[in-house]
């Protein structure tokens, strides 16, 4: 003996208060002040969880990644240079990349001699698939992948063709988008400068 | 309102209703594109290519349903009178109404037991 | 007396003119709303927003949606019956409209004071069957007929109880005008009767399977049959065949609500078209959320559904509103409960309750 029926009605309690859970808890979260960190994702047990993806947005983890960019020393909204640029030209993250979408012109001195700088670099956007190898393999720390993932455009070939004037970034911005990998290169770097004068001082 | 003006205005409300999804049609035929072609114009299936009639045989029992159907829906038609003066015909009118349904419904229950209502085969 | 003298004629035809511009102009504007109404509903129960772009609060969507169907192009298949698949959509919306026309929305506002208006509710409504097998008809598509086979197989399964429990009306107030039932609830509104509950409930879940609508909508089954009956369809003809469920819902909810929840009648502060309204809304909104938590019927449960538990229930409930009616106070009362519940167990049990493993069939016994 079973009483039929009742599941159905339990159904309709549910869906019921889901109902009125997106409205009540919308009310909540206006007049109730945020919590610290994530204020979006910390409140979606319950409620509407619909991201209104413009307006709102979800934060990036640091490791999330997009396509590369090269890294210069200095601020946001200043010009790269050959004096700040990272890069050496050396080509490894051409090397290493599966697709070969990297394409590095190497920079030449006044007199025509090759100069450890880039001269131009690209990458083609449509072809890279955003693995992070290049990243990972520069020894220069010059090359590391972005966050910018807002990429769309209209007009594909040729503005998809990234030259090394849109793939430059400064370290400040990098440091702002990844703080934890930036915190870890400076103290390696940190590390390496002492372990060097401290070789120096040994050796006189 | 008299009875026949009810119906007069039944009948003008069928041809002005006519109106409301014709208009659209025939706007839709003026300003959406129309551009056939031998695939789109074809059956849809999934994708897969059409074979044979779509007019083809279906199971009997549709047909056991509609009988089933016609027995009830014509008791029905039975019923709507004699629910409205069923005030005032008392118990002797309940009797003899309750018999006709009794009836029925001893067929319900033989048609149940028949396995009529099953509809998996 | 007017200044100008109309001649008899005009007389008589410029209120039904004017009636008839009211209805055909305010339903299709009702059924565009009902969409966003269905919608934000659906959305709300899912955790979502739903419309919310297009105007403040979605309020625009429904105009840029017909705008939409307006733009879209009109296919029709080559196998096609054109003058079937042309009609099919026309005649589907045209009985949804007529459905408006004998519904009273207040104390004597309507269209057609029709004597029989219940039973004129129940006939025309159920002519919709025939336009969904005309689309499917001349399609000539094997989704769309299977599709409105099912229909056909479902709606004259709903027809059923949904007649039978709308029988007990009647025989309570006495009249099949809907005003006249109306008025006969002045006294008390039929769902706080247990026949009237009962009734009610039949009305609402038959009339959902007859209007298609989910979880019963099995002649659109977008899951197992593409489309259903409107397989072929596109742009504004595949729109009308959605208004005119729309149409359909909206007046099975003002129809529920006229029957059962005491149409017009309502405390004194609000006048009687706005309490139609909201009782119509009221019920519309739980039809609504029924969509939202059930899912679909399979077609063998479905017909189940329909002979062996509410064809029953709704004969029984016959003989309850006749219980009820004369054995006045808490006998009757209690008898007609007693009746609904008990037939109510006792065919969910026959049909749910796991069969034996060797069936007990009367054909092999004798």
């Amino acid at each position: 003996m079973r009483l039929y029926g009742l599941e159905l009605l339990r159904g309709l309690t549910i869906t019921l208060g889901h109902f009125i859970a997106s409205y009540t808890v919308g009310i909540r979260r206006r007049f109730s002040r945020a919590p610290a960190g994530d204020p979006i994702a910390a409140q979606r047990r319950e409620g509407i969880f619909t991201v209104q993806y413009p307006e709102e947005q979800k934060p990036i983890p640091e490791r999330f990644r997009v396509l590369p960019v090269l890294i210069f020393d200095g601020k946001e909204g200043e010009r790269w240079s050959e004096n700040t640029e990272r890069c050496t030209a050396c080509g490894i993250c051409a090397k290493v990349c599966p697709p070969q979408c990297i394409w590095i012109e190497q920079a030449k001195s006044a007199e025509g001699k090759p100069v450890p700088k880039a001269g131009n670099f690209y990458i083609d956007a449509d072809v890279c698939m955003n693995c992070g190898l290049c990243a990972e393999f520069c020894p220069f720390d010059a090359i590391k992948m972005d966050h910018n993932f807002e990429l769309s455009v209209t007009e594909r070939t040729n503005t998809n063709l990234f030259d090394i004037n849109r793939l430059h970034v400064s370290t400040e911005y990098y440091a702002r988008t990844h703080p934890v990998a930036w915190g870890e290169e400076q103290a390696r770097k940190e590390a390496e400068a002492q372990r060097r004068a401290a070789a120096k001082k040994a050796t006189p | 309102m008299t009875d026949s003006l009810n119906h007069l205005f039944l009948g003008i409300f069928f041809v002005a209703a006519l109106v409301v999804p014709a208009l659209p049609i025939v706007l839709a035929r003026f300003i959406a594109p129309k551009r056939p072609g031998p695939v789109k114009n074809e059956v849809y299936e999934c994708g897969v290519e059409a074979k044979g009639d779509s007019w083809i045989q279906f199971r009997i029992q549709y047909v056991t349903f509609a009988i089933l159907f016609v027995i009830f829906d014509v008791e029905a038609l039975f019923l709507f009178p004699w629910a409205v003066v069923f005030k005032g015909a008392g118990w002797a009118g309940l009797a003899a109404m309750g018999l006709f349904i009794g009836i029925l419904t001893v067929g319900l229950i033989y048609a149940w037991q028949e396995g009529l209502l099953e509809w998996e085969s | 007396m007017g200044i100008v003298t109309w001649p008899a004629w005009l007389e008589t035809l410029l209120p039904m003119v004017v009636k008839i511009t009211i209805i055909l102009a305010l339903a299709p504007v009702g059924m565009m709303y009902l969409t966003w109404f269905e919608r934000k509903v659906v959305a709300r129960i899912q955790d979502r927003f739903g419309p919310n772009r297009v105007g403040p609060y979605g309020l625009l969507q429904p105009l840029a949606d017909g705008i939409k169907m307006v733009t879209k192009e009109d296919l029709i298949p080559d196998g096609a019956d054109r003058l079937c698949h042309f009609l099919a959509p026309i005649l589907i919306v045209v009985p949804a409209l007529y459905l408006f026309t004998v519904l009273p929305f207040g104390e004597g506002i309507v269209a057609v004071p029709l004597v029989t208006g219940l039973l004129f509710f129940v006939a025309i409504g159920s002519t919709e069957a025939l336009a969904l097998f005309m689309a499917a008809w001349g399609s000539r598509n094997k989704f769309a007929l299977l599709g409105a086979l099912r229909n056909a197989a479902q709606v004259i399964a709903y027809e059923v109880p949904v007649v039978l429990a709308l029988a007990a009306v009647p025989m309570i107030a006495g009249s099949l005008n809907l005003n006249e039932i109306v008025r006969a609830q002045s006294g008390g509104w039929f769902v706080a009767t247990p026949w009237g509950f009962t009734a009610a409930l039949l009305v609402t879940l038959g009339g959902l399977a007859e209007v298609n609508r989910t979880p019963f909508d099995l002649a659109e089954a977008e899951s197992e049959l593409v489309g259903g009956f409107h397989t072929e369809y596109s742009g504004m003809k595949f729109a009308l065949f959605y208004m005119a469920e729309f149409l359909s819902t909206l007046a099975l909810g003002a129809l529920v609500a006229v029957l059962f929840l005491g149409g017009w009648l309502g405390p004194k502060f609000l006048p009687g078209p706005v309490w139609m309204g909201l009782k119509t809304m009221a019920l519309v909104f739980v039809m609504v959320w029924i969509r939202g938590t059930w899912p679909r019927f399979r077609i063998d449960q479905l017909m189940g559904l329909a002979w062996k538990v509410m064809v029953p229930l709704a004969l029984a409930n016959l003989l309850g509103a006749a219980l009820w009616s004369f054995c006045p106070g808490a006998a009757g009362w209690l008898a007609s409960a007693a009746l609904s519940v008990a037939v109510f167990l006792v065919t969910t049990q026959l049909w749910l309750a796991p069969k034996p493993k060797t069936p007990t069939h009367w054909a092999g016994k004798y």
